[in-house]
């Protein structure tokens, strides 16, 4: 390992370059969970005994288990096995390139090394080798997702942390599932935890409600890595889908609107969609009024969506245009701000022209904390 | 879409034969369901790895009903376990088998493992779905481990309709899942499926490529696994409403065509937010209006609630009821097209979102392709 360059090679940029060269056979495939004592250790295991039955050299190059191992591992290969069969086992990347096998078990992506670096930035190194790897990933090891939870979980978030960008490269993700209360049983029954880390996880991260959302998270980003996998298999003629559908944020020229812009984006995540905002410039705008819609355009681009600027006289004709251009499959609007209905109405036009186009109206008072009524 | 509408449930519903036991009342039993993306994904195969790991902890488990389709390893794992006889029944010079219920009933295991929630029931059975049998068992006070694909759920039925053209015949309600204990989602990646499925595990060799070739496109498996993933992350918003407040949702249906899906959406909406789902249709003559039935049927199924409106006035009814139920969402179809006389008046869309600023109007268009 001393070879190692003193830059640190970003896992992304290389697993990216690997594919491009075109010389990928061998694939990452990682068990997802969202707390430990989920089982992604049994099913990586459960994968590589498949395999091995059916002749593939499948060797595990680190572990890190809490039944008796040799229980958990069987017939399996353990690289340089020793007979007294530890709990637990880093991974020492050069013994395995010397191995060489075909598919190798990494539990615990973002655990470390012989070396104390990070396990995961070895495995575009055994990619490139030919060699397949089946590993384990915690939900709370991705940036994002700790970062999203950190704040309830009370707790300092760990390190490293993986980036989404490395996530999304990812060939395969399965998702290991297990309801909150299932998973308490089991870190009870399997002494997973020590009794103080129970009782103080009890009151942190293992609380229920946590949990839950937790679990939530990690369905969500598995849908997410199949939603940039769709795309390969889907011909883009296929009719829009629910949730992989883009939805159209029709926002005036107003103050007040990025909770409303926040708010949909969310939303857009939750079904898979993808976001475009979009306002209508009827007459010039005043030096404020741009102003406003720079900041609207970052706080959208933050968010992964676009932001449109379109001219035109008529709000309802431009925003028609525009979502049947971009074959957008819902459009959400605020609520109308006139007083009372008339018939040049753009809500009522944008629904009588968009037939075939769900029209989400927002409430009135929610979203917009104080609205000044133009005309 | 031929979908015949199962016969009415009558629950709860007085036991003819009393199970073998009958002393004070058992406690009803637990539901467990693995839902699986597709078939294949690895439901049965969880199901009775766990029966083992329940009987080495010392439970009394049976197998009620369990489909091996002769996969190899699904076989090995049955062959310890307690299997119950099936029921024969000849219909039209075919043998059918399904669970025995009155055998189970009598049996009653503490848990009994029935594959297959979605299943239709043999003709001549006490009931015609087999999740109607699991009630049963369950109201004895069994237990019940069981399995589900994604494609038989009711509210995503559309769904995975429109996705892949496959016509779903079966479905389970959802109440009955939302009235399990536990729902265990099965997951595997779509390339993961059809390599096992190459290998012979699941479909005998000479129908892969057929398999493959149409409902184990990977198209299909992906939009499956997605629709799986977020009904079972959407149903999540009930377990965390401590964090979000829950938002209820009411659907205006004309007990038209659209109005299936009109409700389905409405279920999966309420679903997101941890909220309720009433549905409501507005009639001039409640006694007359035999349509309501089916779409009452539907909502029982869907486990919303439904309410049948008087009146001459849509809009004003539906007004009305939305904010007596504080409804936070409301479902209403694209209203039909209009003469350009009647754009100089609010349509019933118009009035529906002046009257409720407080909630979220979603107009739901007709041909939604």
């Amino acid at each position: 390992m001393s070879r190692r360059s003193e830059r640190r090679p970003d896992p992304a940029e290389l697993l990216r370059q690997i594919a491009s060269e075109g010389r990928r056979r061998a694939m990452l495939r990682v068990y997802l969970g969202y707390a430990r004592g989920c089982g992604t250790t049994t099913a990586m295991l459960d994968e590589a005994r498949r395999r091995h039955s059916r002749g593939t050299d499948v060797v595990v190059a680190a572990y890190d288990i809490h039944d008796p191992p040799s229980k958990a591992l069987g017939a399996l290969e353990v690289i340089q096995a020793t007979r007294e069969m530890p709990a637990s086992r880093p991974l020492d990347v050069g013994a395995l390139l010397a191995r060489n096998p075909e598919v190798a078990c990494i539990d615990d992506l973002m655990g470390l090394d012989v070396s104390g670096r990070p396990r995961i930035e070895s495995v575009p190194r055994l990619l490139s080798a030919g060699i397949t790897v089946l590993a384990t990933l915690h939900l709370l090891s991705m940036r994002s997702a700790a970062a999203a939870v950190g704040g309830m979980h009370g707790d300092r978030l760990p390190e490293p942390l993986l980036s989404d960008e490395f996530f999304n490269q990812i060939d395969e993700i399965e998702y290991v599932d297990i309801t909150p209360e299932d998973l308490l049983a089991r870190i009870k029954q399997h002494a997973i935890l020590t009794p103080a880390q129970l009782a103080a996880g009890m009151q942190r991260e293992l609380r229920p409600a946590v949990l839950a959302i937790l679990r939530e998270t990690a369905l969500r980003m598995t849908a997410e890595h199949m939603d940039r996998q769709l795309s390969r298999y889907l011909p883009t003629t296929q009719a829009p889908l629910e949730f992989r559908g883009r939805i159209v944020l029709g926002l005036p020229v107003a103050a007040g609107m990025e909770e409303r812009i926040r708010t949909v984006a969310r939303n857009a995540v939750t079904s898979g969609a993808k976001l475009s905002v979009v306002t209508v410039r009827t007459h010039r705008l005043r030096d404020e009024e741009k102003a406003l819609l720079g900041g609207y355009a970052s706080v959208t681009h933050q968010l992964g969506g676009e932001f449109v600027r379109l001219d035109d006289r008529s709000v309802a004709r431009a925003l028609v245009g525009y979502v049947r251009e971009a074959q957008a499959t819902e459009v959400v609007l605020g609520h109308r701000r006139r007083a009372r209905w008339l018939p040049w109405d753009t809500t009522s036009e944008m629904i009588r022209l968009l037939s075939g186009v769900d029209v989400h109206i927002l409430r009135a008072r929610q979203p917009v904390p104080h609205q000044e009524d133009r005309p | 879409m031929q979908n015949d509408p199962p016969r009415p449930v009558v629950e709860p519903h007085a036991h003819p034969h009393p199970p073998a036991s009958a002393g004070a009342p058992a406690a009803r039993g637990h539901l467990k369901i693995y839902l699986g993306a597709t078939p294949g994904a690895g439901k049965t195969f969880a199901m009775l790895r766990e029966a083992h790991e329940l009987i080495r902890q010392g439970h009394d488990v049976v197998v009620a009903y369990v489909e091996t389709y002769n996969r190899p390893r699904t076989l090995e794992l049955l062959q310890d376990l307690e299997v119950a006889p099936r029921a024969v029944v000849s219909y039209r010079g075919a043998t059918l088998e399904d669970m025995d219920l009155d055998w189970m009933l009598e049996r009653k295991p503490e848990i009994a493992l029935v594959d297959e929630l979605a299943h239709t029931n043999a003709p001549g059975l006490r009931h015609p779905k087999r999740w109607q049998d699991v009630d049963d068992l369950r109201a004895a006070g069994v237990n019940v481990i069981s399995t589900v694909n994604v494609q038989h759920v009711e509210s995503v039925k559309d769904l995975v309709e429109k996705v892949t053209g496959i016509v779903v015949r079966e479905t389970v309600p959802d109440k009955e899942i939302d009235s399990a204990d536990v729902v265990q989602f099965i997951d595997i990646a779509p390339e993961a499926l059809r390599k096992r499925m190459r290998h012979g595990n699941i479909y005998a060799v000479d129908k892969v490529d057929v398999a493959l070739a149409n409902f184990f496109k990977p198209g299909n498996l992906a939009a499956m696994r997605q629709i799986g993933l977020r009904l079972v992350a959407d149903s999540m918003a009930r377990t965390r409403s401590v964090v979000d407040s829950p938002e209820d949702v009411l659907v205006a249906v004309s007990c038209g065509e659209a109005s299936e899906e009109l409700m389905r959406r409405g279920v999966r909406l309420a679903r997101r937010h941890g909220g309720f789902c009433l549905v409501v249709t507005v009639v001039a003559d409640p006694s007359e209006d035999a349509r309501v039935d089916r779409y009452r049927e539907l909502a029982e199924h869907l486990g919303c609630s439904f309410a049948v409106l008087a009146g001459n006035d849509p809009a004003r009814a539906i007004i009305q009821a939305a904010r007596d139920a504080g409804s936070d969402h409301v479902v209403v179809g694209e209203p039909r097209d209009s003469r350009w006389i009647d754009r100089l008046l609010p349509n019933v869309v118009d009035r529906i979102i002046d009257g409720l600023p407080d909630a979220d109007v979603h107009v739901i268009a007709r041909f939604a392709r």
